[in-house]
């Protein structure tokens, strides 16, 4: 193995780095462990809500026979 | 290192997924995404030119729960929010594409986006909720019609993520408590 010699800084560096890793000054962010279960009763209502919509005016309005064209902007 | 070994985990199938959330859970969402389209394909008459490609949404299921596995991991929880289940539902959609055209129709341009515009029915009712039938008063339809113009360009020809289109739900909800506490402070 090539044994490279690095630059004190850097190491001191890479070691303030690995010293934040290990007692959390540096953390994650991560999401609540609170949400509610979105069980299959929920999902069936769900789907009982997009039969109903499918059959809306606003449906009917505001999707059915829309076209949108590329406009040239992606 | 030695506190984490990748090789501990069976990477060779996906039973992994049926241990996470359940079979019961996995049919369930299979069936109820058949059922969706099923109405979808019925509701626009596209029942000869449109088939759901078993092949396309085994993919876009294992995507999915892939996905939202990977996700609930790094965050270390056990439940996401509804709005992240229909945002990385409706991209994994799109970027699978399950409903394939078997015979053109020219006349019919929206016909080529099916899948698109299979999401964002979908996607409309997630944000309606319950309240589908709520007609818009005639002086903000030209708001709300730029809405459903603008998500329905998005998803047809931007480059989309499943985090983009949790924004866009998340923003629409917003809107709608400002809206809420507005009226209920006049």
């Amino acid at each position: 193995m090539m044994i490279v010699e690095h630059s004190s800084e850097a190491m001191n560096a890479a070691n303030e780095f690995t010293n934040a890793l290990k007692n959390g000054t540096l953390s994650k962010h991560v999401l609540p462990n609170n949400y509610e279960d979105y069980t299959l009763e929920c999902e069936n209502i769900d789907y009982k809500n997009y039969q109903k919509y499918l059959k809306s005016m606003s449906y009917f309005n505001y999707v059915d026979n829309r076209t949108v064209a590329y406009n040239g902007q992606l | 290192m030695d506190n984490y070994n990748y090789k501990t985990f069976n990477s060779k199938t996906y039973q992994y997924l049926i241990d996470a959330f359940g079979e019961e859970r996995i049919n369930n969402r299979y069936v109820t995404l058949w059922d969706y389209m099923t109405e979808f394909i019925q509701r626009h008459h596209y029942e000869e030119n449109v088939i759901i490609s078993k092949n396309a949404l085994n993919q876009m299921i294992i995507d999915y729960f892939v996905d939202i596995d990977r996700l609930k991991q790094f965050h270390g929880i056990e439940r996401i929010s509804t709005t992240k289940i229909y945002s990385y539902t409706a991209f994994w959609l799109i970027k699978r594409k399950p409903l394939q055209i078997i015979k053109d129709n020219l006349e019919d341009y929206n016909l080529t986006f099916a899948n698109e515009r299979f999401v964002i029915g979908y996607l409309l009712r997630c944000l309606n909720n319950e309240s589908i039938n709520t007609l818009i008063l005639d002086e903000k339809k030209s708001d709300y019609i730029d809405f459903v113009d603008n998500l329905m360009y998005f998803l047809q020809y931007r480059v989309i993520t499943a985090q983009a289109i949790e924004t866009i739900l998340f923003g629409f909800k917003a809107g709608k408590a400002i809206q809420y506490s507005e009226d209920f402070q006049n």
